[in-house]
């Protein structure tokens, strides 16, 4: 009758013990999933980050590489790009850089198609050169190139 | 009569020490995929790391190469994008820069200028090689360059 | 009956540990692979960038080159009696296009960047540097532009006037 007893508080140990395992083991794997899904939503907005920053730009470098001449418009937000008879405008406006093509004198900063979803861009000269800030939420990138 | 055959009962094993088993496999298992996954996380992590690191020299680079080509002289290249800058021994300039490619008194790049110059009748066309050094490793290296004519003395100013 | 004993059952059955480890484990490995691939794909593009970046600067350094050597042609040409024949002799070998202006010649050239884009220059090379304060020439060109367009463009005649 002891022995039943004592190998019954046994198996209850035993059960308890397995099921606590459990617990442990079902706790750890979704701490690590947590953990995994996080690190990829960071590689994953810190790509997206990046590559709009950059992105935007390198289109602004060479879409005034390869203008006959341009201009900066909107106070350093935007630069009216010439080639070829048509103006390329692209300017930064609500949350956005926006580009349009007129074959007209107008450089107004609106009417435009949205390129990049960007924070905000400064246009600015400096000793003959124009230096280029893009902002993404809290990155912001920079560079300069010669005027023309 | 029958004898009864005595039943020998064999008592079942513990369902709970099946269960132990398992989950000891089951652990050992997925410690090991763990690791490897581990793994891979960090090697994307590095990739990410050292491709913003590429992308923020390369338009580190470029804003040096539009500044010579503009002012032909590698100090005052220095100066407009960096605003200080060290003089070397052998001549060449070196900034310390941070992750990003930004001016820096502790960054983690150094950024080595050293100039050269092609010289002609009619003036220099001269030569800036970039190099980016992280961790004694060479992560980019660029050239750029500017040609400086020479005045014509009996044209006007020298 | 003897030897009859209850069977004391656990409170997890058997597999469902089992179960949970694949699943964990492949979320793992899908996540895993998603991020590689996301990291992979940044860092092609970081390569096409920096090496988009070499080509454009190597291509404008061979520019600079032309340029170079045409300056040297106008030098020489300008302490020449016959500017226009001496310049046109002496930049022959650069392969640029040569129009005459009022004040000179206008000298176009294109250095290849890359497969699709090349580096397009035009200079104005004067015939009197001393009327531009010195300077023997002046860019009015230097853009990119797709490697379809050529150099040759209607030839802009001077017809003697201003």
């Amino acid at each position: 009758m002891d022995s039943r007893r004592g190998s019954g508080k046994a198996d209850i140990v035993g059960t308890v013990g397995s099921m606590l395992l459990f617990l442990v083991f079902t706790v750890c794997m979704l701490a690590i999933i947590a953990a995994a899904a996080s690190t990829y939503s960071e590689i994953s907005s810190g790509f997206d980050r990046s590559f709009t920053g950059s992105a935007s730009l390198r289109y602004l470098t060479n879409k005034m590489r390869g203008a006959e001449s341009y201009e900066i418009i909107e106070d350093g937000t935007g630069i009216a790009a010439v080639n070829g008879g048509i103006t390329c405008v692209i300017y930064y406006s609500d949350g956005g850089l926006y580009e349009k093509n007129v074959s007209s004198e107008d450089k107004a900063a609106s009417g435009g198609d949205k390129i990049f979803d960007i924070d905000g861009l400064k246009i600015a000269e400096k000793d003959g050169l124009y230096e280029i800030s893009v902002s993404c939420g809290e990155d912001s990138s920079s560079v300069f190139i010669g005027g023309r | 009569m029958r004898k009864l055959r005595a039943i020998k009962t064999v008592q079942p094993k513990k369902p709970s020490n099946l269960f132990l088993v398992e989950m000891i496999i089951a652990i050992l298992f997925f410690s090991i995929s763990g690791a490897v996954i581990l793994n891979v996380f960090a090697a994307a992590d590095g990739k990410m790391r050292r491709s913003e690191t590429g992308d923020s020299a390369v338009l580190c680079a470029q804003s040096c190469a539009e500044a010579y080509s503009l002012k032909g002289s590698a100090d005052e290249m220095a100066e407009i994008i960096f605003g200080n800058f060290e003089v070397l021994e052998n001549g060449s300039l070196s900034i310390s820069l941070d992750e990003r490619c930004m001016p820096s008194s502790e960054g983690a790049i150094t950024l080595i200028i050293s100039e050269s110059g092609e010289d002609s009748a009619a003036g220099t066309l001269k030569t800036a090689e970039l190099v980016f050094i992280k961790n004694s490793e060479e992560i980019g290296r660029f050239v750029c360059s500017a040609y400086v004519p020479r005045i014509s003395e009996r044209g006007g100013e020298a | 009956m003897r030897g009859y004993t209850k069977k004391f059952r656990s409170g997890i059955g058997i597999g469902y540990v089992s179960v949970m480890m694949i699943f964990a484990v492949i979320c793992l490995t899908i996540l895993a692979v998603l991020a590689f691939q996301a990291a992979s794909s940044d860092e092609k593009l970081s390569e096409k960038n920096t090496d988009f970046t070499h080509e454009y600067y190597a291509a404008d350094t061979e520019a600079k080159r032309i340029l170079m050597d045409l300056d040297n042609a106008a030098l020489s040409a300008s302490e020449s009696p016959f500017f226009e024949d001496s310049f046109t002799e002496l930049s022959a070998a650069s392969g640029a296009m040569l129009t005459r202006t009022a004040e000179g010649f206008r000298a176009e050239y294109s250095v290849e960047l890359n497969e699709r884009l090349s580096l397009f220059v035009g200079a104005v090379f004067y015939k009197v540097p001393s009327a531009h304060e010195g300077e023997r020439f002046k860019i009015v060109e230097w853009r990119t532009a797709s490697a379809a367009e050529s150099v040759d463009k209607p030839l802009n005649v001077w017809d003697g006037e201003g």
